[in-house]
């Protein structure tokens, strides 16, 4: 045992890197040459006998003195030099280091800068979604002071409950087991992805904003997760215009349809009576005949009237059209009803029609006068217009508030309509479906135009000798 | 002479009606003219006839837009007696629609011979009652 240990501090003697050995092994050599030359010199000194022997011991003692002295010298000059460097790499290190420091103490501040934004909410919770981080921004979006949350809240307390108890129902269904609470935000990030959606936050106060929140997982150096991370930013402003546009579209998809109708018009009810006229005038050129030409000159004037009464119907639809801004007043259905109840008593009267209607839903609505007149009078008339000659007319007005909108609804038990065939054309321009006298094919024209030139919208459901119900939902997007 | 073809005119338009009558009267193009204002009272006078091939048209210019049934619901029901009826039958679609997707829409339906734009002149129907001759 002692015999290793000596063996291996002799190996280190010769061999290692510490002070001491250095020091062993620079002054070895120097003490044994020393003490060979002064054996030597004493031996020599001795055998000439030219000293006396206290003499030389006396010599001996101060020529030992000056070398211990000299070797001591030695000694301390290689450790000052040594301690030297060494202080040397002690300041650089202490220099690199404060740089360092200020490196740090700098991405430190930006950090801290990008953390503290004061439009973005950052708030970080441990593995538990206790929070552990809720920066500057959060604290200004949610009204709550870093205090009240810190390592006492997780982040369900800003959250809408429905919205996660839905989005929960979702992930469970998803992943085919429980995902509850917290789990519902960090789902996504635990299986080592992000996901990116939209949620309604809470402020301290309960008001509600829209936020879109992104949700990361922190890992330490062995991958494993210590705490998540949800960034979220205020996306009213951005939810505002997205709404703004989507009225926007809608506004100029109604526009684009209008005109597309209009075109179909022009194509349609312009061209007709063009080339009816074209060719009259080709045979009146060739008749040679007074009585015949007298004839063909009836069917001109026929043909001037049409063109003038489609000319007059159009500038009508058009003028409905361009009057987006047709003024609105409170106007009560029941009035209504009763002023087209008088305008139609004749009719109603020679078809024996029994008319019954229910307000109580909405017994009034902000609406020009004049449109909801016309809507109503042109459902009036042609419910009892196209009634069965089998029954006794029954036309039941009613109004319903779907969703905040106003709805009327006119239902009739009359002829109806085969929409699987016709459907398309119900509401088209001298668009008729009955062989009737009285069809002109303009009323549900009319009344599309005006419903959707405020906004709203019309429909129809019906089935062939059972009855009609049309719908009139008013002010959409408005 | 008149040439010896039965031509019929399903169309709405009464002045249409009255102006190819004439025309072909005048041009003495057919022995007879039937009109009907709309499919159904067409499709219903192909079905009376079906076992008196005398009656039936030889040639039918159809408008596309009418009440009760349309030109193309006229052809669809059509198609489905055609096989029944012991005679061909040339149908020209004569419209005032420009609308490229009625054109593309007849060009699909074999039969339809073609597709007139109207009005449709004197000369164009010498043509047509002519390439019915050359037949």
């Amino acid at each position: 045992m002692i015999h290793r240990q000596l063996k291996q501090r002799t190996t280190q003697l010769f061999s290692g890197n510490g002070i001491g050995d250095l020091m062993a092994r620079r002054l070895f050599p120097k003490i044994l040459i020393t003490l060979g030359l002064f054996y030597v010199a004493g031996i020599e000194v001795h055998r000439l006998n030219i000293l006396s022997v206290e003499f030389e011991i006396v010599l001996l003692g101060i020529l030992l003195l000056i070398c211990a002295f000299l070797l001591t010298l030695d000694a301390a000059n290689t450790l000052n030099k040594i301690g030297h460097r060494k202080q040397e790499t002690e300041v650089e290190d202490i220099k690199r280091n404060r740089n360092l420091e200020v490196l740090i103490a700098k991405s430190n501040q930006e950090l801290r800068a990008i953390f503290d934004s004061a439009l973005v909410s950052i708030i970080g919770t441990d593995k538990n979604g206790v929070i552990t981080h809720f920066n500057k921004g959060a604290e200004i979006l949610l009204g709550y002071p870093i205090t009240e949350v810190k390592g006492k809240q997780t982040p369900e307390i800003i959250h809408l409950k429905e919205e996660v108890i839905a989005r929960g129902n979702e992930l469970s269904e998803k992943f085919g087991r429980e995902v509850r609470g917290f789990d519902v935000f960090v789902e996504f990030a635990k299986q080592g992805k992000y996901e990116s959606r939209e949620w309604t936050y809470i402020r301290k106060d309960g008001s509600r904003f829209p936020v879109q929140l992104v949700v990361t997982a922190i890992l330490d150096g062995s991958k494993n997760i210590t705490g998540y991370l949800g960034i979220a930013t205020d996306v009213s402003d951005l939810n505002k215009a997205r709404l703004d546009l989507e009225i926007l579209a809608n506004h100029l998809q109604r526009q684009n349809n209008t005109l597309l109708n209009f075109a179909h018009i022009t194509s349609h009810n312009l061209r007709s009576p063009v080339s009816n006229l074209n060719s009259l005038l080709h045979l009146y050129k060739v008749s040679n005949c007074s009585g015949d030409k007298e004839v063909l000159f009836g069917k001109f004037e026929i043909v001037t009237r049409h063109l003038t009464t489609t000319l007059n119907e159009l500038i009508e639809a058009l003028k409905i059209q361009k009057d987006l801004s047709k003024e609105r007043e409170i106007v009560r259905f029941e009035e209504i009803l009763n002023k087209t109840k008088e305008t139609l008593a004749g009719h109603i009267i020679e078809a024996n029609a029994i008319v019954t209607f229910d307000f109580t839903r909405a017994d009034m609505i902000e609406y020009p006068r004049s449109y909801l007149e016309s809507i109503m009078l042109n459902l009036f008339s042609n419910a009892i217009k196209y009634k069965s000659p089998a029954r006794v007319p029954k036309i039941h007005f009613k109004t319903e508030t779907v969703s905040n909108e106003v709805t009327l609804i006119v239902s009739d038990n009359g002829l109806g309509i085969n929409l699987e065939k016709h459907g398309n054309k119900l509401f088209g321009l001298h668009k008729t479906f009955h062989r009737h006298a009285e069809a002109r094919g303009i009323g549900l024209f009319i009344t599309k135009t005006q419903v959707e030139a405020m906004g709203g919208s019309i429909s129809v459901e019906s089935a062939v000798d059972n009855g009609s119900t049309f719908k009139v939902l008013f002010n959409r997007n408005n | 002479m008149n040439k010896p073809f039965i031509v019929c005119i399903v169309d709405d338009d009464e002045i249409y009606q009255f102006t190819v009558t004439r025309t072909i009267e005048f041009h003495k193009l057919a022995k007879k003219v039937l009109v009907f204002s709309d499919g159904e009272l067409a499709i219903q006078f192909l079905i009376d006839n079906i076992d008196h091939y005398e009656h039936v048209p030889d040639i039918i210019f159809l408008d596309l837009n009418m009440p009760i049934m349309d030109g193309w619901q006229f052809i669809e029901e059509y198609i489905s007696i055609k096989p029944r009826i012991g005679k061909k039958i040339i149908i020209y679609i004569v419209s005032s629609s420009v609308d490229p997707i009625d054109l593309d829409r007849a060009k699909k339906v074999s039969e339809i011979s073609d597709y007139l734009i109207k009005p449709i002149t004197p000369d164009k129907l010498h043509d047509i009652i002519r390439s019915l001759e050359a037949l």
